[in-house]
C-alpha cells in the first residue's frame, strides 16, 4: 500500500486507504480533537455540564489524561468516548467546515475494509505521522497533538494480544499501530437500516472480552443498537469512533 | 507596541466569594485584567473559546457570556504557542481547568515546560479541590486587592520588563 497521510482541522493525523479511497483518522478520536470542536462551537448545547458528563462516563476513573501520563492502563481515556453517535455528527461537520472534506462514520463495510487493508501491512515509522508539514514547513501537529500521538504509540505497539495479522503471530500490524483492535469499540453506520452499529476492538481493560470473542470483526448484521443510541444520553464508556474523509 | 504579549483566559461566570455568578464578579475579574495592561498588549480569551473576546486595546467585555464554556484552555494555549511569541497567561478560573496538565510536561525536551514559568492559574472558588497546575497557583480571596493578581505575574517577567523587543507584530 502508498502511504499519504494529511490532518484535520484540529492537527490530527488521518491515513489515506488505497482501498476505499478515503483517508481515516490514524486513532480514534482524541478528546483534545473533541475539546477544539468545543472550542469552537457557537451554541449551547456542548457546555461545561456535557463534557462533564462525558467525562464522568469512566466512573471511578479520572475521565481524561495528558500525554505524560499515557499508559497501557490508561490510554483509553485520551480517545473520545461515550459520545452518542448523534453527538458524532456535529463534530463531523465542524471538521467538514475546516478543508471542505465530507466527514462521516465509516459504514460498517468499510471499517472491515479499512481493517483488512490496515491489518495486513506492517507498523510504519511514526516519524511519518508525527513531522507531517505544512506547505511552509511548520508542522502540521501542535506540540501537545505530537506528544499524545507518539505516547498511544508507544502504547499500542506493546499492549498485550497482539498479532492480528494470524492467531499464532506475534508482529504488530498497521491496524494495531492505529489501534483498531485494541483500542475501543468504534460506532460505525449500518446505512441500509440507517443505524449504528458497533466494530472494532476493545483495549484495557476489555482483553477478555476480545480474546473470547473471536469473530470480534462481527462479519453479521447489526445487533440493534441504533436507535437505543443514536439521540438519547446513554452514554457508552467503551465506545468511541473513528472518522473517514471521503474528498 | 508593548514588548509583551499576554493572554488572559477568564470564565465568564467567574465568582469571588458569595458574589457567586454574578456580573459584578465578571466586571471585577476583567477589571484586574486591565490592570496587566501596563506590562504589554493584553488579549481576553474566555475559558473554553479559541477566538479571543478582546484584542489589545479593546475594552474587555463587562457582562457573562450567555452560553459559559468548558473549562480548558489547551486550543488557546495551542494557538499561542503556533504563534511563537512570547506569551504569559493569566488563567482565571472557579474550578479545576481540565487540560492545564497537559502543558506542565514537555514531552520532547523531557522536561519543563516553557508554560511553567510563564501561566498563572489564579482559583477564585474558595475551596480548590484539585491541583490542575502545580508550578504557579494563585488562591485569590475576597478581600485582595486586584493588584495581588498581577503582582505574581509580573515577578515572571524577566528583568527588566519593558525593554526587550516582541518577537510578534
Amino acid at each position: 500500500m502508498s502511504l499519504t497521510l494529511t490532518t484535520d482541522r484540529t492537527g490530527y493525523p488521518m491515513i489515506r486507504s488505497d482501498a476505499l479511497g478515503v483517508f481515516v483518522h490514524w486513532l480514534p478520536v482524541t478528546k483534545l480533537q473533541l475539546e477544539w470542536f468545543l472550542c469552537d462551537q457557537p451554541s449551547n448545547r456542548f457546555n461545561q455540564e456535557w463534557y462533564e458528563r462525558i467525562l464522568g462516563v469512566h466512573k471511578s476513573d479520572p475521565g481524561r489524561v495528558s500525554a505524560a501520563l499515557v499508559t497501557d492502563r490508561t490510554y483509553y481515556r485520551a480517545l473520545a468516548t461515550g459520545l452518542t453517535p448523534g453527538e458524532v455528527e456535529p463534530f463531523a461537520n465542524w471538521l467538514a467546515r475546516g478543508d471542505g472534506g465530507q466527514y462521516e462514520l465509516p459504514t460498517h463495510k468499510e471499517w472491515k475494509i479499512l481493517y483488512d487493508e490496515f491489518a495486513a501491512a506492517l507498523p510504519i515509522e511514526l516519524s511519518y505521522v508525527t513531522g507531517l508539514t505544512d506547505g511552509a514547513g511548520k508542522p502540521r501537529l501542535t506540540a501537545r497533538t505530537r506528544a499524545l500521538v507518539e505516547r498511544m504509540n508507544q502504547t499500542a505497539m506493546r499492549l498485550p494480544g497482539l498479532g492480528s495479522r494470524g492467531a499464532a503471530a506475534a508482529t504488530p500490524s498497521l491496524a494495531d499501530q492505529m489501534l483498531m483492535r485494541n483500542g475501543v469499540m468504534e460506532w460505525v453506520q449500518w446505512r441500509a437500516a440507517d443505524r449504528h452499529q458497533d466494530f472494532g476492538g476493545r483495549g484495557y481493560p476489555y482483553h477478555d472480552l476480545v480474546n473470547n470473542r473471536r469473530d470480534f470483526t462481527l462479519e453479521a448484521g447489526p445487533h440493534d443498537p441504533g436507535p437505543r443510541y443514536a439521540d438519547t444520553d446513554s452514554r457508552l464508556r467503551g465506545y468511541g469512533f473513528r472518522l473517514i474523509r471521503r474528498s | 507596541m508593548a514588548s509583551y504579549q499576554t493572554a488572559a483566559a477568564t470564565e465568564a461566570n467567574v465568582v469571588t466569594g458569595d458574589d457567586r455568578g454574578s456580573t459584578r464578579g465578571t466586571q471585577q475579574q476583567l477589571f484586574r485584567v486591565n490592570d496587566l495592561g501596563a506590562y504589554g498588549d493584553v488579549t481576553v480569551y474566555y475559558t473554553g473559546q479559541r477566538l479571543p473576546e478582546a484584542h489589545p486595546g479593546q475594552t474587555p467585555p463587562t457582562e457573562a457570556a450567555r452560553d459559559p464554556r468548558p473549562r480548558f484552555v489547551g486550543p488557546i494555549l495551542d494557538a499561542l504557542e503556533r504563534d511563537g511569541c512570547d506569551w504569559w497567561v493569566v488563567v482565571l478560573a472557579n474550578g479545576p481547568v481540565f487540560d492545564l496538565p497537559d502543558f506542565s510536561i514537555d514531552l520532547d525536551a523531557a522536561g519543563p515546560s516553557r508554560w511553567e514559568r510563564r501561566l498563572l492559574l489564579v482559583r477564585t472558588d474558595p475551596k480548590p479541590d484539585d491541583e490542575s497546575w502545580s508550578p504557579l497557583v494563585f488562591r485569590y480571596r475576597d478581600a485582595d486587592a486586584p493588584e495581588v493578581v498581577v503582582r505574581p505575574l509580573v515577578r515572571l517577567f524577566p528583568p527588566p520588563p519593558l525593554t526587550r523587543g516582541s518577537r510578534c507584530p
